[in-house]
């Protein structure tokens, strides 16, 4: 996750650095190499850098429309009747080792009506037994 | 022991659902089937077998072990699983946890709800006219039937002296 993104056309000129008001933006010259640095909670999100960039190599635009950041994805686990997502695989995994058993992939309504059909088998059981004795 | 135990009588119950309106209506104060704790389930929308579900306020809850925050915690005293929810973050942990699909997620709170046997006067048996939730004493609950069983041996008795 990072807002301020440089891509391959960045020459290293630091433009941007000169540019920044907020100093947020500083470089290190090492050996052979030149690196860049950002830092977040000094940046006054002006976008002087990118306006001033004579490469167009700053990627800011993120966060100057207001752009939602692709923070993590992972793999979801659905209720194996309805299909409707229930918990995600690692939520599963913590589950299984935190119960000492798999933890059943099916929605609070078919976990209700899971036992149904025997609870049926039983009930009607003993509701003959009932009658016959009322 | 003293507590009561919540016992559900499937072959009873109608499907009125006067349970899940009393439920919901002390949970949030509006009949809102789906925020009750206690819900009627079926297999199929014209089957006349009812099986009304809540919390079996287990001796070893899954819920609890499975809490990150121990906002769950077992009350011994009246026998019953309570969610603190000062303590929940609503992580759904207890939700996926529960072999009953009995607790239930507050999506507007953003936390756990669960049957906390309204403290002892659960408003669920207070509505259901045909009997099929009773809360009782455990030694209480198979009255029913002993009172039916003494009368028949009552009857053989009375066959065989006279």
């Amino acid at each position: 996750m990072s807002f301020f993104k440089v891509n391959e056309k960045c020459n290293g000129c630091l433009a941007c650095v000169q540019n920044c008001p907020a100093n947020a933006l500083k470089y290190m010259d090492k050996g052979n190499n030149r690196k860049l640095y950002h830092n977040l909670s000094l940046c006054a999100r002006c976008g002087n850098c990118w306006r001033i960039c004579p490469q167009a190599a700053i990627e800011f635009s993120q966060l100057l429309q207001g752009g939602w950041d692709e923070v993590v994805e992972m793999e979801l686990v659905h209720c194996l009747v309805c299909g409707q997502p229930v918990y995600t695989a690692g939520v599963g995994k913590t589950l299984s080792e935190k119960l000492d058993r798999d933890v059943e992939a099916l929605c609070s309504e078919h976990k209700k009506s899971f036992p149904l059909s025997i609870w049926k088998r039983i009930a009607l059981g003993r509701g003959f037994q009932a009658g016959s004795g009322k | 022991m003293s507590s009561k135990t919540l016992v559900i009588h499937p072959e009873k119950c109608n499907g009125c659902g006067d349970c899940e309106a009393a439920c919901s209506k002390k949970q949030i104060g509006m009949n809102i089937p789906d925020r009750s704790c206690i819900r009627i389930v079926r297999e199929s929308d014209d089957d006349t077998f009812f099986l009304p579900m809540t919390c079996q306020q287990c001796d070893d809850p899954p819920c609890l072990a499975a809490c990150p925050n121990s906002a769950i915690i077992r009350d011994e005293r009246m026998d019953r699983v309570l969610v603190n929810p000062q303590k929940c973050v609503g992580c759904r942990m207890c939700v996926s946890a529960c072999p009953f699909g009995a607790m239930g997620f507050d999506e507007e709170r953003g936390k756990s709800f669960k049957c906390d046997l309204c403290g002892g006067v659960p408003e669920c048996v207070q509505a259901c006219t045909t009997g099929a939730l009773v809360y009782d004493a455990p030694h209480m609950l198979h009255q029913p039937q002993m009172v039916q069983s003494a009368a028949k041996i009552a009857c053989v008795m009375r066959f065989m002296v006279f």
